[in-house]
């Protein structure tokens, strides 16, 4: 994919101990394999397998997607506010391509 | 209508761990407690039960859990008994998860029933399901 499209939506600060929920839509086809397209060609499979969540370099949220997650896959969870630091979000797509972004949460 | 049958065939085609005969759903329950029969309480699976379109149904998943170290989820696993490839989808959590407290979009390709999972740091398992119609499946078109 030429750019990846992710949207993570989270408060920016939070209190200690506070659990702050963490939306992430990303926009991938999540091609499941064995569809047509219009030029008649079959797809081959391509989904984004993998979600890791570490929050300050500990894993906190993982998510194994399957063909039955949907295209432009949205999934929500939480996370109890600790320190502040960044929450790293790493994808794993099919044949190895990772994409990753970073998050900010303050923690007054 | 021959076109979408192509399709349809042709989606089916990569479930190459589909026997001919599909799995029943206690048998894919089973698969993933290796053998334990959940418990179906402190869990609840919100769905809609009738979906007009397959390819994204919202899903949310809530599981009673203190979230401790002692006591909480380690994963919740998403069975749709009649998908190509049954294995929906794995969260995995953790004691500062806080909550199991989980929303996802999935893909249904047919009505049926669909299963939820968790298990928790006993050792023990519980799950809910939910019967489904579609309306369009999400094997019928491209998408």
């Amino acid at each position: 994919m030429a750019s990846f499209n992710a949207r993570i939506t989270m408060p920016a600060e939070a209190k200690a101990g506070e659990i702050v929920e963490i939306r992430v839509l990303v926009r991938h086809p999540m091609d499941r394999g064995g569809q047509v397209d219009a030029a008649g060609r079959v797809v081959p499979r391509k989904i984004l397998n993998r979600l890791t969540v570490t929050y300050v370099g500990e894993p906190v949220f993982r998510y194994d997607m399957h063909t039955g997650v949907s295209a432009n896959p949205f999934v929500s969870f939480t996370t109890r506010a600790v320190e502040t630091g960044d929450l790293l979000f790493e994808w794993r797509e099919d044949g190895g391509a990772t994409f990753t972004r970073t998050a900010r949460l303050v923690v007054t | 209508m021959a076109a979408g049958a192509a399709g349809f065939a042709l989606a089916a085609l990569p479930a190459s761990t589909q026997a001919a005969a599909p799995p029943a759903l206690a048998e894919l329950i089973a698969r993933v407690t290796e053998g334990a029969v959940p418990e179906r309480s402190k869990i609840s699976f919100d769905i809609p039960q009738l979906v007009e379109n397959g390819n994204s149904v919202d899903v949310a998943i809530l599981v009673e859990s203190p979230m401790t170290e002692a006591d909480h989820v380690r994963w919740i696993h998403v069975i749709a008994e009649k998908n190509p490839f049954p294995d929906v989808a794995r969260f995995h959590l953790t004691p500062r998860s806080g909550r199991a407290d989980i929303r996802a979009t999935l893909r249904l390709a047919t009505s049926q029933k669909v299963a939820v999972v968790a298990s928790l740091s006993s050792g023990g398992y519980v799950m809910a399901d939910a019967d489904i119609v579609v309306t369009l499946s999400a094997c019928i078109d491209g998408g």
